[in-house]
């Protein structure tokens, strides 16, 4: 199993030649100030844009050789913000992430019920499956986009900035969300814009002007010199039970 | 209250209204008139038990004939607006309802004036099929020129400014090529506002043809625009063939406006007002909405008709008077809401 691999990616938009690989079972997080390139990266790893240059390889295979079904049921993808269908139930959107299993015609059956179910549940949603988007609050609406992201039961997850709207409590529980989702096989890269959430991550890529800055164990990378050299001279890292933690001085 | 109910009881009952009041509006609809026809006649007239040339060769056919025109508008109205995430999308506002009647009109003088048939309130019904293919091309055409002219979909303001630009213009040239046939002006400007009066069986007849063709494809596609809902680059994720998809969407959409068109003219604000109001009710599951607003849509421009045909009897309004009559408040209702919002 060779993960999700990106290969001298140059172009589209800001990239300048970026390797990353994506592992079965790992979970990355990808940080960087903005216009970094980190959402162009992401894209370019679901499928949705061409490199000009390099490429993108799922499991040793080229992704552009991979059928649009296939790829679906293969990665998920969860853009940033992006349209909410406020007049769907929950249920509906979760059941939408089945499209790559059923294409346009397939009729439901056991295996697409249990999916939705399990990213029902372990998304904490079930309780509002029957109610419209619309009437969630921001944590709720972004749990059930995740959910539909996961009903999938995709092998490598893509998510950009997947805490953004959620209050802390929720944000926490989307980090645990996705170490458990890493537990059970799934290659997890998300967008992060905290720096001590991506602490969390079994591994931290750094984007920056379109390039891999650094990139490693959140121990590693997560120094003060580095992430003064990223954010400013006001940067301080403590360690917390062997964990990174980065705050602001004064 | 009915936000009290369960989601899925208040749909069920809001299908078995439509129903409820698309019989209603038959009845309605085929008994008043210049010359009221008593609802039991109507009853035994509708059951065949009856002969009643009134009912049969006049009225039954206008109230079918609108109510499949209305469907037309109703549908295409609410896969507009989902195909462009853009709630005020619609074949009258895009200008994709002048596009069909400009090809219409076009078509009529490419083949040497205007139908003689015109004269006599039967629109081109010498040539209803190639007809509509004329005014799908020009319904077809009308919006892509609106989606360049708005740079895309995004933009609510500019989608809306692009499609009155393109349908005024359209409509312009229409009315010129229209008035090429100078003897049949009134009953040019009966069409271009929009009217039932020219139905006849043999419109019933074309209108089913194509509604046949463009429904069943856009009824069954009502997941993909729910997955449309979701934003361009997901439903793209989720591996749908979304170009095809995108434009099989536009052209059963187009197909439809231009069915309605070619046999009653520009009829405005149907397509906006009726998936609206569905939405509000039923939720944005366009696996239901897509045959809701087929039947609100009957309902509501058969109403309409009833209204056209009754407020300034014995003389008749075009029913497209009537429409835009009530779509121009409603419009600005939407504009209101929206601005509160935000």
């Amino acid at each position: 199993m060779g993960g999700l691999e990106a290969r001298g990616v140059v172009g589209p938009h800001a990239l300048l030649g970026v390797d990353l690989r994506l592992a079965p079972g790992e979970w990355v997080a990808l940080l960087g100030p903005n216009g970094s390139g980190k959402s162009t990266l992401l894209r370019v790893l679901a499928g949705l844009l061409r490199p000009r240059a390099g490429g993108v390889y799922l499991e040793e295979k080229p992704l552009a050789a991979y059928g649009s079904y296939r790829r679906g049921q293969l990665l998920a993808y969860l853009p940033q913000g992006g349209p909410y269908p406020e007049g769907l139930l929950v249920e509906e959107v979760v059941r939408l992430g089945r499209l790559p299993h059923l294409g346009l015609w397939g009729r439901e059956g056991p295996e697409d019920k249990e999916a939705v179910a399990w990213a029902l549940e372990v998304t904490g949603t079930a309780p509002f499956r029957h109610r419209l988007l619309g009437t969630l609050s921001g944590g709720e609406r972004q749990r059930v986009l995740l959910a539909r992201a996961l009903a999938a039961r995709p092998r490598y997850l893509l998510l950009d900035e997947p805490t953004t709207y959620l209050d802390l409590e929720h944000q926490l529980e989307v980090v645990a969300l996705l170490q458990g989702l890493a537990r059970l096989g799934v290659g997890v890269l998300a967008v992060l814009h905290d720096p001590n959430q991506a602490a969390l991550a079994h591994r931290v890529a750094v984007l920056k002007g379109g390039r891999l800055l650094a990139e490693g164990s959140p121990e590693a990378v997560l120094t003060e010199p580095f992430l003064r050299g990223l954010y400013g001279p006001r940067v301080r890292v403590a360690l917390l039970e062997g964990r990174p933690h980065v705050y602001l001085d004064g | 209250m009915t936000r009290a109910l369960p989601l899925a009881l208040r749909r069920s009952l809001v299908f078995l209204w439509l129903l409820l009041l698309l019989l209603l509006a038959l009845v309605l609809g085929v008994a008043l008139g210049a010359v009221p026809v008593p609802p039991l006649e109507v009853a035994q007239a509708l059951l065949g038990l009856k002969e009643d040339p009134i009912v049969t060769e006049m009225r039954l056919p206008r109230v079918l004939g609108g109510m499949l025109v209305g469907a037309a508008l109703g549908v295409a109205g609410a896969a507009f607006q989902g195909l462009f995430r853009n709630p005020l999308a619609d074949p009258y506002l895009m200008g994709s309802a002048a596009g069909a009647a400009f090809g219409v009109t076009l078509l009529a003088v490419l083949l040497g004036g205007l139908s003689p048939a015109f004269a006599q309130h039967a629109v081109f019904q010498g040539l209803p099929l190639s007809a509509t293919f004329f005014g799908f091309l020009g319904a077809l055409l009308a919006t892509l020129l609106t989606l360049v002219l708005a740079g895309g979909v995004a933009r609510t303001g500019e989608l809306v400014l692009a499609g009155v630009v393109v349908g005024s213009v359209l409509t312009g040239l229409t009315t010129y090529l229209m008035l090429q046939d100078a003897d049949r002006v009134r009953a040019v400007f009966a069409y271009t506002l929009g009217n039932l009066a020219f139905l006849g069986w043999p419109s019933v007849r074309v209108l089913g043809f194509f509604l046949l063709l463009a429904l069943p494809p856009l009824l069954l596609l009502g997941r993909v625009l729910n997955a449309l809902q979701l934003g361009e680059e997901v439903a793209q994720s989720l591996g749908l063939p979304l170009t095809a998809l995108k434009f099989l969407l536009l052209a059963a959409a187009s197909l439809l406006t231009a069915a309605a068109v070619a046999q009653a003219g520009i009829i405005g604000f149907v397509g906006l007002i009726t998936p609206h109001t569905l939405r509000r009710l039923l939720g944005e599951d366009y696996r239901l909405l897509l045959p809701a607003s087929a039947l609100g849509g009957a309902v509501l421009l058969v109403l309409a008709d009833l209204l056209a045909r009754t407020l300034t009897r014995p003389a008749e309004l075009p029913v497209g008077v009537v429409t835009t009559l009530l779509g121009g408040p409603f419009f600005l209702y939407l504009m209101w809401r929206r601005r509160g919002r935000a």
